[in-house]
């Protein structure tokens, strides 16, 4: 496979950085652009009466003009976020450029994470890495994803138990797969909610293998278990296929549901801005 | 059952083909899928008997291939076993009006046919219908017994066209004119009338003056030089008056039905082995005229067949009618237009009797060309040529050559005709219920 980071998606993340810096200085001002240099006040906590050697700056003239006393905002020291990345590099992904839109996104999210100032991790089944913070660091995430073995069944519970050991904070694990198998993937699910994390599944499933091809009849291979089967394919099975796929994704959706999960669905073929915006806004369905 | 065209049946192998081709378009295809979790569940609700049903539109395909391919064969039914069809033609000319005896020709042939009608089998199918051109059935004298052996002994099938004509005393007499048109169809030859006219001619030299109304047309010479002469005249005596002109040509009315009824058509002089010649004349209305041209010589080496053909002439008070027609020697036909060995003598003559139209008795290029070989050959036995026998079929009611089909108001024809039509209909709604099919399985 070529490598998911070529020219193409380094443009599409450019365009993804200029969109973060634009949403920072909007909350910050030009050259604010990362949280820290803000000096850690992320959430606002409380007023308390103004004294000497505040920084004016801190006042809040909306107070004064309708109390006529002087109050400065505190501000909560941040407590710290992270972020979990869960990628499905089995053998099933590798169809239907599955995998490349996979790397892609979980690096675009990365990058999201990393300038938002969470720690941020990215893991397999067989492989992983630490915790990575700073965005000067986005390219460690992306070797790793880079080298994380790929091939096999898709085991999303042994991912998990690769994922890094977190400190306090506010923790995110996204899961990107195709979600293929149902009972692995309400344990994997099970065990990052009782880690206390948020949870987000993105389905990544090419519209080719929810809908039967258009031939008489199919000789079929799993690309995970090299389980063979063959059948014909008239009408009725086409219409048993499309309700049995219709069924298959609700099932995930029921699953995700029950572990306080959301799933958004992702065409690997779409582009990479609307893939993150799927996952970060929920607009997956 | 048999075929019109037999080799349209080897579209047939199509289906085959068609076969073929639906098993290799449902030959699996491989494809590696990212999991059957799905497929099971499909497979899983799928029944045996429908994993292995029969595809409808290969059969479609097929029944609408094959209906096509029998459409285009044209198939038809034998009588073989299952009783053959006769076709007869009835002559529904005034000149059945002849009376004979206590009964017109056509009362008399009209009994002659319910006899022989009775006489064929529970399941043989009779179609008849009614012909008023010179294609005729008068009283028939043939023994009926003769009949069927004509019918069964020459494998009439059902495409068979029995045209009864009329015999009597006549030269054309019997069976003796039964010649074969096509490979199926016989014809009866159409046989003189009751004490028929019996013309010849007088002399070696047959003269033709011209000036008289009468044009003469010297299609051939060959083998031999033929001098012809027409000289003398001699009124008809039959009792309509009516005066031959040239009046050379005298017939004579051995039965004194009404000449009248009777318009020549065509003439001929052959040199018989004597040297003396012989000269028929056709008319179209199913008589042949054999007569006598007074004074006329004819010089040709015997046995060979001349013949001249007079063009525009007239009957004193006729109309002048082009055309001429069958030439009869006998009780044969040798006649055709622009045989150049042969000269006609044509004696168009209308009498107020515009029943049939023009009389085109034509023979096919074949038959024409051994006539040809034949004249040539001087290929005479005991008078007769040893067999002429000409194809021949007339044209009814219209000028129109003979172009080798039976008469379009055919029974038998028709219903070939709708027995392919109707499987060419069949194809096509075959068809029709496929593209349906394609298209709502898509």
């Amino acid at each position: 496979m070529e490598s998911p980071f070529d020219d193409e998606f380094r443009r599409r993340l450019e365009a993804l950085k200029r969109l973060v810096a634009r949403a920072l200085a909007g909350r910050g001002g030009v050259g604010r652009s990362t949280l820290k240099e803000r000096g850690g006040r992320v959430e606002f906590e409380e007023h308390r009466p103004y004294v000497a050697g505040d920084d004016p700056k801190d006042l809040d003239w909306s107070v004064y003009a309708r109390l006529e006393t002087l109050v400065v905002k505190e501000f909560a020291a941040p407590s710290e976020a992270h972020l979990l990345l869960l990628v499905d590099r089995s053998d099933s992904m590798k169809l239907w450029e599955k995998e490349r839109a996979l790397l892609q996104l979980a690096a675009a999210l990365a990058y999201l994470g990393l300038a938002s100032g969470a720690r941020v991790a990215c893991v397999s089944s067989r492989g992983g890495s630490a915790w990575v913070t700073g965005v000067e660091r986005f390219s460690e995430l992306l070797d790793t994803l880079t080298r994380l073995p790929s091939g096999g069944v898709a085991d999303l519970p042994a991912a998990v138990k690769r994922a890094p050991p977190a400190g306090a904070g506010r923790r995110t694990a996204v899961l990107l797969s195709d979600f293929y198998e149902a009972e692995e993937t309400a344990r994997a699910l099970a065990a990052l909610r009782s880690k206390g994390a948020h949870l987000v599944c993105g389905q990544i499933l090419a519209p080719e293998e929810v809908s039967a091809p258009d031939v008489a009849a199919i000789a079929l291979t799993d690309a995970e278990s090299g389980e063979a089967l063959s059948l014909e394919l008239d009408a009725e099975t086409r219409t048993r296929f499309s309700r049995a796929a219709d069924e298959f994704i609700e099932e995930r959706f029921r699953i995700a549901g029950r572990h306080g999960a959301r799933l958004v669905q992702v065409p690997p073929a779409e582009d990479l801005l609307h893939r993150v915006e799927r996952v970060i806004v929920g607009t997956g369905r | 059952m048999s075929f019109q065209a037999p080799h349209a049946l080897w579209a047939l192998l199509g289906i085959a083909i068609l076969i073929l081709v639906q098993r290799y378009r449902r030959r699996p295809r491989a494809r590696v899928w990212p999991s059957l979790v799905i497929w099971r569940t499909v497979v899983g609700e799928a029944t045996p008997s429908k994993k292995r049903r029969r595809d409808p539109l290969l059969l479609l395909e097929c029944a609408a291939l094959a209906l096509l391919a029998l459409a285009a064969a044209g198939p038809r039914f034998d009588s073989t076993g299952a009783g053959r069809t006769v076709v007869v033609l009835f002559d529904e000319g005034p000149h059945m009006d002849a009376r004979r005896g206590a009964q017109t020709v056509r009362q008399a042939s009209r009994a002659e046919w319910e006899s022989l009608r009775r006489s064929l089998g529970p399941k043989d199918r009779i179609t008849e219908f009614s012909e008023t051109g010179p294609i005729h059935l008068a009283a028939t004298s043939l023994p009926r017994a003769d009949l069927r052996v004509v019918v069964t002994d020459r494998d009439v099938s059902g495409r068979d066209l029995i045209v009864i004509g009329r015999t009597a005393s006549g030269p054309n007499r019997g069976l003796d004119g039964v010649e074969m048109i096509g490979d199926s169809v016989w014809f009866v030859a159409r046989a003189d009338q009751d004490g028929a006219f019996s013309v010849s001619v007088g002399a070696q030299t047959v003269e033709v003056r011209p000036g008289v109304g009468t044009r003469v047309r010297l299609a051939a010479s060959a083998p031999g030089a033929v001098t012809i002469r027409i000289s003398g005249s001699d009124s008809y005596p039959a009792d309509d008056s009516c005066t031959i002109e040239p009046a050379t040509l005298v017939a004579r009315d051995d039965t004194g039905s009404r000449f009248v009824r009777a318009a020549l058509f065509g003439a001929g002089v052959r040199a018989q082995e004597n040297g003396e010649p012989d000269l028929i004349i056709a008319n179209d209305g199913g008589t042949t005229v054999s007569g006598l041209v007074r004074g006329a010589e004819c010089v040709a080496p015997p046995g060979v067949f001349q013949a001249l053909m007079l063009e525009d002439c007239t009957w004193r008070g006729a109309r002048t009618r082009r055309g001429a027609g069958l030439l009869m020697w006998r009780d044969r036909a040798l006649a055709q237009w622009g045989d150049p060995r042969t000269l006609w003598l044509g004696l168009p003559v209308d009498r107020d009797w515009d029943e049939h139209g023009t009389l085109a008795m034509l023979i096919d290029a074949a038959k024409q060309k051994r006539l040809r070989e034949r004249a040539g050959d001087a290929q005479l036995s005991a008078g007769h040529f040893v067999r002429p026998a000409p194809r021949f079929v007339s044209t009814l009611g219209t000028d129109r050559p003979w172009d080798g089909r039976l008469p379009e108001r055919g029974g038998e024809r028709t219903v070939e005709s709708s027995l392919r039509a109707s499987l060419a209909l069949a194809a096509l709604l075959l068809l029709l219920f496929y593209v349906r099919a394609i298209v709502r399985a898509r």
